[in-house]
């Protein structure tokens, strides 16, 4: 098996898998990408037995053949290199890996083809495009809320759900919850709800670029098929939590807000709050907002007042500052609206102006503030 | 609040007693005990120093004022003040000598006849036929002992609780605040303890946290010490060697066939010899016999797990009876749980067999603040685990890994809220008519 390959060509698609490589894993094999050439054609595969991730590069190739190469020190020598060229030849009965630049050159051993785990066969049904940039949005603005309870494991990841024209992506952890929903212009639609793990869908929004992703789901599994490449993942058979009906429909005290002014607030007070619990409190009151913070386990206290345009009765409410600014820099807008009802019940925080075809709600719920 | 900085406008009143002599060396008096003084003479509210003490600490290689305060035999102390009748008589506090009760602690008079802690309550009436045994009522001296860390903390900027009866105070960089005579403040503290506490203590200070240990070793009871910067090494070395806390019997021995007898005797010997006798710990030792030593007082600020443990009378085999006491142990850490406001996540189960075999097991789940739920844990473990030829001696239940109970959760398991109300109830009936009046069923 031999070809030559650009050392940037290859380093941009190895950053792009190696995500998907386990840290620690019981099965070393699944610390080595499986190098396959077919013609002129590279294909480079990461595997954690629930997400793979092909790849598929151009190079100039002259014999065909299948190895598994350590992930680790091939993807720390491709970053050591400058832009060059680099010729991989190996002896796949031997596993021998040798790699020659113009100055140098580096072997190592790989494992044999035959030990890499196969992929299963991937049996889809329902199909549908979505531009690439959509979907990495509703990744990225619903990704934070995943949770990492491994007590609720349908919560572990994104809900997925296509149907008409719309898709969306759902994810809460129980404090927390974004529902982001996207129009697309061609027919979208999936047999069934699907939750896709959190640490796939970090892998995605990472790797696709531009145009579009096609995506369809089998029983167990969720395949993308953008630009060259595939990615394989296994859902989370699980039922998702009913959070429609969590989302209140009767938040009457509106305020509307610059968005990075109240982010960057947040940042100051919550320097001042309880390390433990970091808890803000926020204050409506006739077109301002008061934010505040104490920190009664070792002193020191924080204020700071913000315009926003509010004209109802005051109303003081607590949150956990992670939570909020969490939520406040995923949304993609310069204002924002917040909802509020009473100090017990969740806020919604939305975008106060958003395009046509989208549509993004997040949800937080309060800390009890200290009588 | 124990973290304002101080008050410009508020003059101190430091160390009005007038005890408080600055002692120009080592110094070890016994306290007078003063009952008959006003209350509260001293303000030391006045004195919370965190600003300055920070500052201090940023500085490198200051000298560090820890003191240590240790509650003479605290638990009978405490039974004193409830009955004194019991004033000035050989007392312990402990189980009855017919099942296996065992000494908590004992008054001074009652050391005189050799009676100590940990000692089977038996051998310890036929040391002292007179004693009085005094039965152990735990939940009560720690309450005592957490208000005194409370009263702590409003005179020292740092306090660690050792114990249940012993604290660190770190007064490092707070010398100007007690008007320079910090050892003369030791006695008000003292003093302090005594007039708003009614219990004896014994306070050292110095250098380091070993130090003071050992220092307030040599004063107790109802004493005061105070070793001054630089009179660390002369003041430890004619002390025995066995007075070093972390110095046991075995290493003991061993020093005393090599001919060591007293602190001076290692401070003559290099840190390598010490190394070659005793490996790594020699080091540590030599540090301390040269009056070297930790001095990182640390405060725990969130506590890190709640439990209960119950040793029985008689061994015990039948499984309702066991579970029985499990319930117990379970609702007695729920309700803390509950008011501290937080919810549990590990959930652990400590089980001891007659042979003092001990096994743990543990579970994550959802957090929890639930009676049944944890009740349910708890049990599943226990039938796992239980191995049904041994009789169990000990049962423990104990709870960590909480999150904040404040934050609230989205109503997506509706059947959570109603729990919440249900418990706060139990709570609030427990708290008036006493814990076994109802208990919390299944959901």
């Amino acid at each position: 098996m031999k070809f030559t390959v650009s050392t940037s060509d290859l380093q941009r698609i190895l950053g792009k898998l190696a995500g998907v490589i386990p840290s620690k894993s019981t099965m070393p094999i699944l610390e080595t990408l499986l190098f396959e050439l077919v013609n002129n054609t590279l294909s480079v595969t990461a595997t954690d037995l629930v997400v793979t991730s092909i790849i598929a590069l151009d190079v100039t190739g002259s014999e065909d053949g299948m190895i598994a190469i350590p992930a680790k020190r091939l993807v720390d020598t491709m970053r050591s290199l400058p832009e060059t060229a680099a010729t991989f030849s190996i002896d796949t009965t031997s596993n021998k890996v040798k790699i020659t630049t113009a100055n140098g050159e580096y072997s190592l051993t790989g494992e044999p083809a035959k030990e890499y785990p196969q992929v299963p066969p991937f049996k889809g049904s329902s199909e549908f495009a979505v531009e690439s940039s959509a979907l990495r949005k509703l990744i990225h603005r619903t990704s934070f809320a995943v949770s990492t309870d491994e007590l609720r494991p349908a919560m572990m990841g994104i809900l997925f759900q296509a149907g008409g024209s719309e898709i969306r992506a759902v994810a809460t952890d129980g404090h927390r919850l974004s529902r982001v929903s996207y129009r697309t212009e061609v027919p979208a639609r999936l047999a069934k709800d699907v939750i896709v793990p959190a640490k796939a869908m970090g892998i995605l929004a990472k790797a696709v670029e531009s145009g579009t992703c096609t995506v369809s789901v089998s029983d167990t599994h969720i395949r993308f098929l953008y630009d060259h490449s595939v990615l394989v993942s296994r859902i989370i058979e699980e039922s998702y939590p009913n959070y429609e009906s969590v989302i209140p429909q009767e938040n009457t005290k509106l305020a509307v807000m610059n968005r990075d002014q109240v982010i960057a607030s947040i940042r100051r007070v919550s320097l001042y709050a309880s390390a433990t619990t970091h808890q803000v409190k926020l204050e409506l009151g006739a077109n301002s907002l008061k934010l505040s913070a104490q920190d009664i386990d070792f002193g020191g206290e924080a204020t700071e007042t913000l315009p926003c345009e509010y004209d109802g009765d005051g109303l003081e409410i607590g949150f956990n500052a992670v939570y909020l600014s969490d939520i406040l820099t995923h949304l993609d807008a310069d204002r924002v609206l917040m909802k509020f009802s009473t100090p017990t019940r969740a806020g919604i925080i939305v975008p106060a102006e958003e395009s046509q075809n989208e549509s993004t709600v997040m949800l937080i719920m309060p800390v009890r503030l200290n009588a | 609040m124990h973290h304002n900085l101080v008050d410009a406008g508020r003059p101190l009143f430091l160390c009005r007693s007038a005890s408080c002599k600055a002692p120009q060396s080592v110094a070890a008096t016994a306290s007078a005990g003063g009952m008959s003084q006003p209350r509260r003479p001293v303000d030391f509210a006045a004195a919370t120093p965190y600003l300055v003490h920070d500052t201090f600490r940023a500085m490198s290689c200051i000298t560090k004022q820890i003191a240590h305060l240790d509650l003479d035999c605290f638990f009978v102390s405490v039974e004193r003040i409830k009955d004194p009748s019991l004033r000035g008589k050989p007392v312990a506090v402990g189980g009855a000598p017919g099942g296996r009760g065992v000494v908590a602690s004992a008054s001074y008079e009652a050391r005189a006849f050799g009676v100590r802690s940990a000692m089977a309550s038996s051998r310890a009436l036929r040391l002292c036929p007179q004693l009085i045994l005094v039965r152990s009522r735990h939940h009560e001296y720690g309450e005592i002992s957490e208000r005194l860390a409370t009263r702590m903390e409003e005179i020292a900027p740092v306090v660690e609780r050792a114990s249940i009866d012993e604290f660190y105070l770190d007064f490092t960089g707070c010398e100007s605040l007690y008007q320079n005579n910090l050892a003369g403040f030791m006695h008000s503290m003292q003093k302090m303890v005594a007039d708003e506490f009614s219990l004896p203590c014994s306070i050292a200070l110095a250098t380091t946290k070993t130090l003071a240990k050992i220092a307030v070793g040599t004063v107790k009871p109802n004493g005061v010490c105070v070793i001054p910067p630089g009179n660390e090494e002369s003041f430890l070395a004619p002390l025995p060697i066995g007075v070093i806390p972390g110095v046991g019997a075995k290493t003991e021995a061993l020093l005393t066939r090599r001919g060591f007898r007293t602190i001076a005797d290692l401070q003559a010997q290099s840190e390598e010899h010490l190394c070659a006798l005793l490996g790594a710990s020699g080091g540590w030792l030599h540090a301390v016999a040269h009056g070297r030593g930790s001095d990182t007082v640390s405060v725990e600020h969130t506590r890190k797990s709640i439990s209960r443990e119950e040793t029985f009378a008689k061994d015990l085999r039948a499984i309702p009876e066991l579970e029985g006491e499990l319930r117990t142990l379970v609702e007695d850490v729920c309700a803390t749980v509950r008011e501290k406001g937080w919810r549990a996540r590990t959930i652990q189960l400590k089980l001891r067999y007659a042979d003092f075999t001990t096994i743990t097991r543990a579970r994550t789940i959802d957090p929890t603040d639930d009676d049944p739920v944890i009740f349910d844990t708890v049990q599943s473990l226990f039938r796992a685990a239980y191995d049904r030829e041994q009789a169990v001696r000990l049962l423990g239940v104990h709870l960590s890994n909480f999150d904040d109970a404040a934050q609230m959760e989205l109503p997506l398991n509706p059947q959570r809220q109603h729990r919440e109300e249900l418990l706060k109830a139990v709570d609030r009936i427990r708290a008036k008519f006493g814990d076994d009046v109802i208990h919390v069923g299944g959901a």
